[in-house]
C-alpha cells in the first residue's frame, strides 16, 4: 500500500489532471462502442479511477472521481438531468468501495476483485435509485441482466488493470517503485 | 504496490459473492412474475395501463368531473366519484383478470387484464 510523506501532503495537480483526462477520453471511447440495451456500459473510465486508487491520496482520489461524474455528465450531455443522479450516486457508492477495499483488503485483493465490487455497487445503487425517481418497482426486472452484463464486463476490466499494474512502469515510478 | 499475477482467492470470493447476490435477486424477482396483471382504465377518450403490483393513486377526467383510482397492494379500488349513485365505489376491490368496474355517468371504465391462473375455471371469471 502507498504512503504520502509529509511533503507530498499537496494536491499533486498533474497526476490528477492526467488520470482524470484519461477517465473523459476513455468515456468518449466508451460512446463509440454500440450497447445492447441503453443503460448498459462497460466502463472503461473506472480503468483511471482503479489507478487513482494505487497512485493518489484519499483527497486527492476523491477530487480524480469528482471530476469524471462532472466530466461524464458533460461529454454525454446529461450534466443537468436525472440521468446525472444516476451516474452521480453510482460512481460515487463505487468509489467510497472501492477505496475501502483497497485499503482495508488491498492485500488480498487484486484490482479483479475490486472492480467486480465496485461495479456491483455502481449498478446496484443505479438500480436503486431508479427504482426510487424512476421506475418504481418494475425497475428490478432489470437488474439480473444489467448486474449480470456489469459483472463481465467489471472482471475483464480488472484483469485488464491487474496486467497494467503489474507492467507498467509509469505507475511503478508513480506509486514509489518495486513492491 | 503489489505484483501479483492472475486472480486471487480473495478476487474469486468478490466473483462469487456478487454472481451469487445475482443470482439470489433473480430468483427474487422473477418469481412470480408468471401472474403479473395489468390495470387499464378508460375514461375522456383516453386509456392508461398501470402494473397491478405498482401502487398508484391516479384521476381520471370525465364529463362530470374527475373519479379517482387508487392501485394498492394488488388490487383496484374507486374510493371517490362525482356519479349521482356511486356504484362504482360500491363494487368495491377488483384484482383478478377479467373483473371490472365502470362509472357510467363519469365513462369511467376500470379492468383487470392477465394471464390467468391454469386452476382457474370459466366460472370464476363469470362471477
Amino acid at each position: 500500500m502507498m504512503s504520502l510523506s509529509k511533503e507530498q501532503q499537496n494536491i499533486r495537480v498533474t497526476e490528477i489532471a492526467l488520470l482524470g483526462a484519461f477517465a473523459l477520453f476513455l468515456s468518449t471511447i466508451e460512446m463509440v462502442i454500440p450497447r445492447p440495451l441503453p443503460y448498459m456500459r462497460i466502463g472503461l473510465a473506472n480503468l483511471s479511477v482503479m489507478l487513482g486508487l494505487a497512485m493518489l491520496s484519499t483527497r486527492e482520489y476523491f477530487l480524480l472521481v469528482l471530476l469524471k461524474i462532472l466530466g461524464q455528465g458533460i461529454i454525454h450531455g446529461t450534466l443537468f438531468s436525472y440521468v446525472f443522479l444516476f451516474s452521480l450516486g453510482g460512481s460515487s457508492v463505487s468509489a467510497l468501495g472501492m477505496l475501502l477495499l483497497y485499503r482495508c483488503l488491498g492485500r488480498q485483493l487484486s484490482f479483479i476483485g475490486i472492480s467486480v465490487s465496485g461495479a456491483f455497487l455502481s449498478n446496484l445503487m443505479q438500480i436503486t435509485l431508479a427504482r426510487l425517481i424512476l421506475f418504481g418497482r418494475s425497475a428490478w426486472l432489470i437488474a439480473p441482466p444489467f448486474l449480470a452484463v456489469g459483472l463481465v464486463t467489471s472482471v475483464i476490466l480488472g484483469l485488464f488493470a491487474q496486467q497494467f499494474s503489474i507492467r507498467s512502469r509509469w505507475l511503478a515510478a508513480k506509486t514509489g517503485g518495486a513492491g | 504496490m503489489r505484483k501479483r499475477k492472475g486472480i486471487t482467492a480473495a478476487d474469486w470470493a468478490a466473483i462469487v459473492i456478487v454472481a451469487l447476490s445475482i443470482a439470489l435477486l433473480s430468483m427474487q424477482v422473477y418469481r412470480d412474475t408468471g401472474n403479473d396483471s395489468q390495470v387499464v382504465i378508460e375514461g375522456g377518450g383516453e386509456m392508461w395501463v398501470y402494473s397491478l403490483d405498482t401502487d398508484v393513486h391516479t384521476h381520471i377526467p370525465g364529463p362530470l368531473s374527475e373519479t379517482e383510482v387508487i392501485i394498492q397492494d394488488g388490487s383496484v379500488h374507486i374510493p371517490a366519484s362525482p356519479c349521482r349513485d356511486k356504484i362504482c365505489i360500491s363494487m368495491g376491490q377488483i384484482s383478478r383478470p377479467g373483473q371490472w368496474i365502470i362509472c357510467l355517468p363519469n365513462d369511467v371504465f376500470v379492468r383487470v387484464e392477465g394471464v390467468e391462473a391454469e386452476d382457474r375455471e370459466v366460472d370464476d371469471v363469470a362471477f
